[in-house]
């Protein structure tokens, strides 16, 4: 059997936003074994990739769930009002529902969402918090899986 | 008296924080404030204390889409004040990295940002649905424009090997033709999105505008030039405060420019065409006339259609540069501090950014002046919404709303930071 090609990894946040930073953290910790990693302040390049045919394993701060939970996330489970674009770039939302209108629906079989809970961003905070760092090492390592294997989101079990 | 107001608490598919308030009497507009409340950044007092050669990465941070015309004017106005001179192939990039921001910034705003209005759709996510392909094509554009200034500058935002005296690195020949392919690809999809927002219907609306723009013997403006205009300025960037001024007003946290003994102006786009017409390429000029512009356009509405006619211009422009390109001995010219005075003007997409420095002989900065495009252009907006103020007065509030929003986005204002869902108000007549 032909074996997948690996995934890309966009680790979304902002360095200087304490917490939001996690997934950077993640995408350098995968970056450092070898993985074809990028970081973004937004999701701009996640619409890039989809309408390039790569498969795409977004690893991103959550706000509203328990601070440090680890969640494989389905895109539908993404907050679907999307406020209109703004000229700094797309949400995760706005990318996926652009790629989903421009390219199709097959794009999801593309796609894998993690994200790791936290508390709110912090403007100015440099690092990440205890409970958030905790995180950093299973969320690597959900991504890792994620993006070596090819699966479908009949397959994806909520990870806590 | 029949009085009514329109209040658009948060301006959407716009840079940053900004809001209008417009009071109608009598079906005339008796009141026009585009509010920006977004709070001071106070980047210019940052700046007093470090040295010039942090200026460029340090305005940079100004702006997300246009970090790149801050860090030209920023190294610009740092070599007028010690004496360095940049040219040849260090010049070429300079203009290379320019062409960059102008494609991604200019298809982002004529697509994205602005096209929904004219279509009549709230935003890109609807315009995806009823024109996919021109959105693809945007995107594809937009890629190739970003794809310049990562390879030039390190990255796609807020780049980093820009620097006072040149580059810190420059790229190897083979890195800018890798870039090529998408150039050329991005400059025949161009082509097709300037066809078709040129077939929108565009308001019957013209102003007497001053028209300000750089303008350069040779070449279409970005980086350097003399300021001139169409009501026969033609002065020397170092004059510019004696003749432009920066006024606070009450409605705004950014300060109104305007020139002296004579009022309000307009920078940007149009300004740039109407200036430059002859120095376009010879494939943008024949766009430009294809589509009907000229000269003579006075049409804000257009400046649509002229921001596509500039990014055919700076993707032409980017091919050359690359074509020609071989790379320079050396990555930058030597720098040597000293105290002095500098100023410079580029044209970032928006249009004209001055900046101005005063240094020790250390080369630290003392004094800084940075005036954006979008606050020269403010006092413009507003007078664009009183000569509006019949129609806007005609329509019902919803549809003058969105009329109103979309004459400020002919401006593709950069207040800068987030945006937010509207929220009208309507207030009963007195």
């Amino acid at each position: 059997m032909k074996k997948a090609p690996q995934a890309v990894v966009v680790g979304i946040g902002q360095p200087h936003a304490g917490d939001d930073a996690v997934g950077i953290q993640v995408a350098r910790t995968l970056a450092a074994e070898g993985f074809t990693t990028c970081e973004c302040e937004d999701a701009t390049r996640v619409l890039e990739l989809l309408s390039d045919g790569e498969r795409v394993v977004v690893i991103d701060a959550l706000v509203g769930g328990v601070v440090g939970a680890v969640v494989h996330v389905h895109p539908d489970a993404l907050k679907t009002e999307v406020p209109p674009v703004s000229s700094h770039g797309l949400s995760l939302a706005q990318a996926i529902g652009l790629a989903r209108t421009l390219y199709g629906e097959d794009i999801l079989t593309r796609l894998d969402i993690v994200g790791v809970g936290i508390d709110r961003p912090r403007a100015g905070a440099h690092g990440l918090s205890h409970a958030v760092r905790k995180a950093v090492a299973p969320a690597a390592e959900l991504v890792r899986r994620l993006a070596s294997h090819r699966h479908h989101h009949a397959d994806v079990a909520r990870w806590a | 008296m029949s009085t009514r107001t329109i209040t658009v608490e948060n301006l959407a598919r716009v840079e940053g924080e900004g809001a209008l308030t417009l009071v109608m009497e009598q079906g005339r507009v008796t009141q026009a404030k585009l509010r920006l409340f977004e709070p001071p950044r106070l980047f210019e007092a940052v700046l007093q204390g470090r040295s010039c050669l942090e200026t460029p990465d340090l305005t940079a941070r100004i702006c997300g889409i246009c970090p790149v015309a801050y860090q030209m004017s920023a190294c610009h106005a740092v070599e007028d004040a010690l004496g360095v001179k940049v040219g040849g192939a260090l010049r070429e990039l300079r203009r290379l990295l320019y062409c960059g921001e102008w494609i991604e910034s200019h298809v982002l705003h004529m697509v994205l940002l602005h096209a929904p209005d004219f279509l009549g759709v709230p935003d890109v996510m609807a315009l995806a649905k009823v024109a996919p392909e021109r959105v693809k094509g945007a995107l594809a554009i937009k890629k190739a424009g970003n794809a310049i200034v990562a390879t030039l500058g390190g990255r796609e935002i807020h780049p980093v090997n820009a620097r006072v005296g040149g580059w810190h690195r420059v790229p190897a020949k083979a890195e800018l033709e890798a870039l090529l392919p998408a150039l050329r690809a991005a400059r025949a999809e161009a082509e097709q999105t300037l066809d078709w927002v040129a077939g929108f219907d565009f308001p019957a609306f013209e102003r007497d505008y001053e028209l300000v723009s750089l303008k350069h013997p040779r070449e279409y403006p970005m980086n350097e030039g003399r300021l001139v205009s169409t009501s026969g300025l033609d002065l020397d960037v170092r004059e510019y405060r004696s003749h432009f001024v920066e006024e606070q007003v009450d409605h705004s946290t950014a300060l109104h420019s305007r020139i002296i003994g004579r009022g309000g102006y307009q920078c940007g786009p149009l300004a740039r065409l109407v200036n430059n017409f002859e120095l376009l390429t010879p494939g943008a000029l024949a766009a430009a006339r294809r589509v009907g512009l000229d000269p003579s356009c006075r049409n804000p509405f257009r400046m649509l259609v002229v921001r596509g006619v500039e990014t055919i211009y700076a993707l032409d422009e980017a091919l050359r540069i690359i074509g020609s390109y071989a790379p320079p001995e050396a990555p930058s010219v030597p720098v040597t501090m000293k105290a002095g005075t500098g100023q410079a003007i580029t044209e970032a997409p928006r249009g004209l950014l001055y900046h101005r420095y005063v240094l020790d002989e250390a080369g630290l900065v003392r004094a800084a002046q940075i005036t954006p495009p979008t606050s020269q252009n403010q006092r413009t907006i507003e007078e664009d919404l009183f000569a509006l103020g019949g129609a806007l007065a005609a329509m019902p509030l919803e549809a003058a709303t969105r009329y109103a929003e979309h004459a400020i986005r002919n401006y593709d204002p950069c207040i800068s930071c987030s945006t937010h869902f509207l929220t009208l108000r309507k207030e009963p007549g007195e």
